[in-house]
């Protein structure tokens, strides 16, 4: 065993506390995981910018802090809606990593305002919930640590299974802390009637140099149908950190619209990992928005694991100030007829900083594959940064690849259309700033969402 | 209600407006003719507020006030309106979501009470009618994937909902049919009242058969050379303006080039 670095002891020692804690509940092979994640994250250590896939993304912030990890999902249940979207029919888990208490987050069936605590429509509904015309058992919505403890086939059979953490060190670390976080599973031929909504909510305002490691698994049976909405907020400028992980597996023509929002506080790192398996004719619908936060990277990686899989990604990033935000996408296609379409766009403003990688593997057997990538982004500031970069490693033959960038600022021509009608420039600004985003946040199918997502991002611009 | 003295303009360098003078009155429609590069769109755009020309020396001066001091948005609210010769697609943003956020901004101006969705809608169905507009253009983005006929009677459209007192039309009526021509000059006619001003600025006479103007002015070399009653546009066409720049005495290589295109012009537009 490699010795531990003076910046990895603190994680070493948080490790055994969990551990020691940890051991009883929900089998050996949990136990299990989490030392192999740890002994690979030692061996790893931090990536640095030496790292070709952290190139421009420096975690020297995050290790100088010495972040020490929360226990466990603590706290009551507070409710919180990060994009203030109102009114909209949703089941909820909340997941505030704040306070005292180990409460823990229930289910909720919600309809209503999300920081309204007293809302008279809210009724606790413990973690197992069967959605009309579904059989017993064949849906679950809840804490991952109550999938875990009740010994789910399901969680065992996929918990850190396709989020390989081999040779990515913020996945080892965020397996070897695998506690809690959020479960969704629907077992066959499931049209779950409405969406889940999961918050995880890192408010540092009273704790600094805090880290939390929050999991998702989500399995969505054969047939199936789900819109998950997974949002991480946080308020205050301490420093802390988000390390995310989730899971997504799409059984055969499985269906899934997944909304991964991000509005983190200003001294907050956000790491995220989203990793989806697809089967034979399923489709997957990403929609990321990140805004907030010093320094952002969400990566998205979707294996085209069935034929005739559907993979569609849609990306907005909004930066100001000094944020840094990194959007790292792959998607492998390694099956015949699939079909993928991305687009990500970002708007920068001052000395922001974006990175862009977007990676299409289409493997020799992977025949007749359509993939499509584009990358747009809208500079507001002499000052701010984008590297943008398309990675194409096409081994078949008999396929369609499309890629392109385009990186510009606001069309003089709009500009004075605009101004020429009444419109003072602050005005015109917002509004075409919004046209540009708005390709992306017309995606939203929720409505109150797109709104509160859409006021979020214009507010953050100060546009 | 407008007053240009003397107005040079230059754009990287180079003088476009070589000393326009020009007053309109209340009531008044003026149609400014002349040939491609003669300086009439730049004139347009200068009085709108483009800040890509640059003003080098003279003066303008719409209800008194100094119209160049005031920015593009200032001059809009205050009631001066330009007809783009190539209105801008503008993707992502609403019609509708943009043109009331423009009617409101005027009503905001004027001390009036902003136009909420229902009355704004009614009012823009109205409009509508008149330009012979679909309304499904108003659910799409500004101009977006419109056709060169559905811009300019969206123009006109924009026109009637804003409600100026000095309307600029640039070339308006190019790229029109003349069943698109006539409806446009419709609704253009309908606006016309004792109150408001229109300035045409318009390469053909055709429009004028539609649009009758009390002044016609023959623009060339960014100067007005030439001003008359509505037979002197009659007489542009029948001529062409071969005579202008003889007149002027300053029929160049440059100049006979532009003329030959304006012929093969006519001829594709008629």
């Amino acid at each position: 065993m490699t010795e531990a670095s003076a910046e990895q002891q603190g994680y070493l020692e948080d490790f055994e506390k969990l551990a020691a804690r940890a051991s009883r509940n929900g089998g050996a092979w949990v136990g299990d995981l989490r030392r192999r994640a740890m002994d690979r994250f030692r061996s790893l250590g931090f990536p640095t910018t030496r790292d070709e896939e952290w190139k421009y993304t420096s975690l020297e912030g995050l290790r100088r802090a010495r972040l020490r990890t929360i226990d466990t999902v603590t706290g009551g249940a507070r409710r919180h809606d990060p994009f203030d979207s109102g009114d909209w029919e949703r089941y909820e888990l909340m997941f505030p990593w704040t306070g005292e208490g180990k409460t823990g987050p229930g289910v909720r069936e919600g309809r209503g305002r999300g920081s309204d605590a007293g809302n008279a429509n809210v009724a606790e509904k413990g973690s197992n919930r069967v959605a009309a015309g579904a059989r017993d058992g064949d849906v679950f919505i809840g804490r991952l640590a109550d999938a875990v403890e009740l010994r789910l086939p399901w969680v065992e059979a996929h918990l850190g299974r396709h989020a390989d953490y081999d040779g990515h060190a913020l996945r080892a670390l965020n397996t070897a802390f695998v506690e809690d976080g959020a479960a969704v599973r629907l077992g066959r031929g499931v049209d779950l009637d409405r969406p889940v909504h999961m918050v995880f909510l890192a408010d540092a305002g009273q704790e600094s140099n805090r880290i939390v490691h929050p999991r998702t698994l989500v399995v969505v049976g054969a047939g199936s149908r789900l819109t998950l909405v997974e949002a991480y907020a946080g308020s205050g400028g301490a420093v802390g950190c988000t390390n995310a992980v989730t899971e997504i597996v799409l059984e055969d023509d499985a269906e899934l619209d997944h909304y991964r929002l991000v509005r983190e506080g200003g001294g907050t790192f956000h790491l995220g990992s989203v990793q989806v398996h697809q089967s034979r004719n399923s489709r997957y619908r990403s929609h990321s928005v990140i805004t907030g936060g010093a320094m952002t990277r969400v990566e998205l990686n979707a294996l085209l694991d069935g034929e005739g899989a559907d993979c569609l990604l849609q990306g907005l990033y909004v930066a100001g100030g000094s944020q840094h935000v990194d959007s790292r996408t792959a998607i492998e296609h390694a099956k015949p007829h699939g079909t993928s379409s991305e687009l990500y766009k970002g708007v920068l403003n001052d000395r922001a900083r974006a990175v862009f990688n977007g990676k299409i593997v289409v493997r020799k057997e992977a025949q007749k594959t359509d993939a499509r990538q584009s990358n747009r982004n809208l500079m507001l500031s002499r000052d701010a940064e984008i590297d943008s970069k398309p990675q194409l490693e096409i081994l078949a033959d008999d396929v369609r690849c499309a890629h392109g960038t385009t990186i510009g600022q606001l069309e003089e021509d709009e500009m004075f259309y605009l101004r020429s009608r009444g419109l003072d420039a602050a005005v015109a600004r917002k509004l075409l700033v919004h046209g540009f985003a708005s390709e992306i946040l017309d995606g939203v199918a929720i409505e109150p969402l797109r709104d509160g997502l859409t006021n979020r991002v214009l507010s953050e611009l100060r546009a | 209600m407008l007053e240009v003295r003397n107005l040079h303009a230059r754009v990287e360098g180079k003088e476009i407006l070589r000393g326009i003078d020009l007053i309109v009155k209340a009531g008044e429609v003026h149609a400014i003719m002349g040939p491609n590069g003669s300086g009439k769109s730049t004139l347009a755009q200068v009085l709108a507020g483009r800040d890509t020309y640059e003003v080098t020396d003279g003066e303008v001066l719409y209800k008194g006030e100094d119209l160049l001091e005031m920015a593009p948005e200032l001059r809009a609210v205050e009631g001066v309106f330009l007809g783009f010769q190539y209105p801008v697609e503008i993707p992502g943003l609403n019609s509708l979501y943009f043109l009331r956020a423009a009617v409101n901004a005027a009503r905001a101006h004027r001390g009036e009470e902003e136009l909420d969705a229902v009355d704004f809608m009614a009012l823009a169905k109205e409009r509508m009618k008149a330009v012979e507009m679909g309304e499904d253009l108003l659910r799409r983005p500004v101009n977006a994937g419109f056709s060169g006929g559905e811009k300019k009677r969206a123009e006109i459209f924009q026109m009637t909902m804003l409600e100026p007192t000095l309307a600029i039309l640039d070339e308006t009526d190019s790229g029109l049919d003349i069943d698109a021509l006539k409806v446009v000059s419709h609704g253009i006619n309908l606006f016309r009242g004792p109150d408001r001003a229109i300035i045409l600025v318009t390469h053909y006479q055709r429009l004028l058969n539609y649009v009758v103007p009390d002044v016609v002015h023959v623009i060339h070399n960014g100067r007005l050379v030439k001003s008359g009653g509505k037979e002197l546009a009659r007489e542009l066409e029948d001529t062409g303006y071969s005579w202008v720049e003889d007149a002027a005495g300053k029929g160049t290589d440059d100049t006979m080039g532009q003329r030959t295109g304006y012929a093969a012009d006519r001829e594709g537009g008629a």
